[in-house]
């Protein structure tokens, strides 16, 4: 079945042309359906499609635009949401057979808040399980392949969000991002991703990896989508305890076409280039975007993070103690699985948890169980903790000296499918570029800046200080206006365009 | 460093059953990772306070949900209930 094409280019033209009427959301809603049935069964992107709630949801907006109502700022927009995000109504499975028939009474935050933007919610998309993974492949249902290159991953643990952007199954997407899982499968597919400042947007309804880094956030086509798409969810919510109080920018779609960058000042940390395993035309195109920045008017200047080298440790032992902590929850008791016929409470609950959870996610447990035990807490969990503020310290005085600091996202392009679920640490050591970010709580985003001889996408990712994302997207717009590779699609999502 | 007794240990303290052939598959596995994060014990924290949380400024307080839960509605996912209940193995 040959997919029919996507209409827009952008979310932000799709919008305005649902608003103008010069396409309903029904038509631009069911070119959508028609791509995922068309595509999907072969990349995998998706674990729930939700046709009806999809096309009521274009049609209340169609009524709406004829009523002359006003129309919300994703109005009639197909997005897809990765599925560790609460909705109501519609099963929520985080990837893993714990929670394979779980549907959730409430909706997340940020779900409840694409909708009462408008967004058309098409259904839910594959991830790594509990977003324990770089790759998608530790779903307990299916991997999920890179639309550039079927053989290869998505990257993870948002390779679902990331995939079906790239095919253009969807005008945007939500990810959540504990160590990377937005950045480098937005990397590995091309596409753009932003992890907001941590409590800039609500995790209420985000089943929790690891409390005090996770963040949910966009994936999109290009920046100015990216824009929208944060606009949309970020902001204070009282549900959420760590949620902070700061405003949100206002109209960052509206970002200027080819802006300048005079006056910006852009560091890059000496310490990841060069970088043990930096593949070279990952380096190569991350120095011409060093260039092309430049060249736009910034001051481009070596900068220095003496700890990043300690960063994959620290957050491997904060992220699984925590993780540790927050999958207790998953009992047998009052929602998942629960194994059949254990005799004693015990039992039931080491059973179930044994059937439920996928080996990585199991890996992930006893690893912070261990660093949180007696014994051992000080010697791990403590001193991680440590190391993290001395990481944080050398964040805070690079942002001393400079406003956007420019790294790889990953340090290879996407890898081949079962290359690395053999070893994990390897699987691990990849992350060496995002980890940092989320331990400092920073905002970080993923764009395009070039493709290595394989016709492989490689990224670029870009940090700003706390809730300084109005700037993050103004130099990403700017650079990606100047480098012109986002408008570059993979195979699966050549045809579609308009 | 982590041999099959300690991870059995780990298991039991996490709740969580691991047969002996997921032990022969995981616990090289996980003596590789903490080998890797034992290189933290190199770094000089003298005087360093933990930092639990992001750094973000934030205002700590009980969340407020806005989600008002019926009884039926905490059991729609429950493996097992009786009546109000939520059903487990005979505990006395």
């Amino acid at each position: 079945m040959a997919p029919p094409p996507l209409p827009f280019a952008s979310l932000r033209t799709a919008r305005a042309a649902i608003a103008t009427g010069e396409a309903s959301s029904a038509e631009v809603t069911q070119a959508c359906l028609g791509r995922i049935a068309a595509l999907d069964p072969d990349l995998g992107a998706f674990l729930t499609v939700d046709t009806e709630g999809a096309m009521s949801a274009a049609a209340a907006v169609d009524a709406a635009r004829a009523a002359g109502k006003a129309l919300g700022p994703l109005a009639g927009v197909p997005l897809a949401l990765k599925d560790n995000l609460s909705t109501r109504g519609l099963r929520t499975t985080c990837g893993s057979r714990m929670l394979e028939a779980y549907v959730p009474g409430f909706d997340a935050t940020v779900v409840s808040r694409l909708r009462r933007a408008g967004a058309v919610i098409l259904g839910k998309v594959n991830l790594d399980e509990f977003a324990m993974g770089s790759s998608t492949e530790n779903s307990a249902f299916h991997p999920t392949r890179n639309p550039w290159d079927p053989t290869r991953s998505p990257g993870g643990s948002s390779g679902g969000s990331a995939a079906a952007v790239a095919a253009r199954l969807c005008f945007g997407s939500l990810g959540s991002d504990t160590g990377g899982s937005i950045r480098q499968p937005a990397a590995f597919c091309g596409v753009v991703g932003l992890k907001p400042t941590y409590g800039r947007v609500s995790r209420f309804g985000l089943v929790a990896f690891a409390s005090s880094l996770d963040q949910v956030g966009p994936l999109s086509f290009d920046v100015r989508d990216a824009a929208v798409l944060f606009g949309a969810i970020a902001g204070h919510d009282p549900a959420d305890a760590t949620s902070a109080l700061s405003d949100v920018p206002l109209d960052l779609g509206q970002l200027p076409e080819g802006g300048r960058l005079r006056g910006v000042r852009i560091g890059w940390p000496r310490e990841y280039l060069p970088a043990d395993g930096l593949e070279p035309a990952v380096a190569a195109a991350v120095r011409r975007a060093l260039d092309t920045l430049g060249a736009l008017g910034a001051e481009v200047v070596p900068v220095s993070l003496p700890h990043a080298e300690h960063a994959i440790a620290t957050y491997y032992v904060i992220a699984t103690a925590e993780a540790s902590s927050n999958l207790a929850r998953f009992d047998g008791v009052r929602f998942g699985h629960r194994a059949a016929e254990a005799a004693t409470l015990d039992a039931l609950y080491s059973r179930s948890r044994a059937e439920g959870f996928g080996l990585e996610v199991a890996r992930r447990i006893l690893l912070g169980t261990f660093a949180l035990s007696a014994g051992y807490h000080d010697a791990f969990y403590a001193k991680a903790n440590q190391v993290r503020a001395l990481i944080r310290a050398d964040f805070e005085s690079a942002f001393g000296e400079v406003d956007i600091l420019v790294t790889p996202t990953s340090p290879t392009t996407a890898f081949a499918l079962g290359e690395r679920t053999s070893d994990p640490v390897r699987m691990y050591l990849a992350d060496v570029f995002t980890t940092a970010c989320n331990l400092a709580g920073l905002p970080g985003l993923s764009l395009p800046c070039g493709f290595d001889d394989a016709g492989l996408p490689i990224g670029l990712q870009m940090m700003a200080r706390p809730f300084a994302e109005a700037e993050l997207l103004r130099v990403a717009a700017a650079f990606e206006d100047a480098a012109g590779v986002v408008g570059r699609r993979p195979p699966a999502a050549a045809e579609a365009r308009p | 460093m982590v041999d099959a007794a300690t991870v059995r240990h780990v298991a039991r303290l996490a709740r969580l059953g691991v047969d002996d052939a997921t032990l022969a598959v995981i616990g090289p596995q996980l003596g590789a990772i903490i080998e890797m994060m034992t290189s933290l014990s190199a770094v000089d924290t003298t005087g360093i306070a933990p930092a639990v949380l992001s750094g973000v400024e934030t205002r700590y307080r009980a969340p407020d949900t806005g989600v008002e839960w019926a009884p039926a509605a905490h059991l729609e996912n429950a493996p097992e209930s009786q009546g109000t209940a939520f059903r487990v193995p005979r505990v006395v």
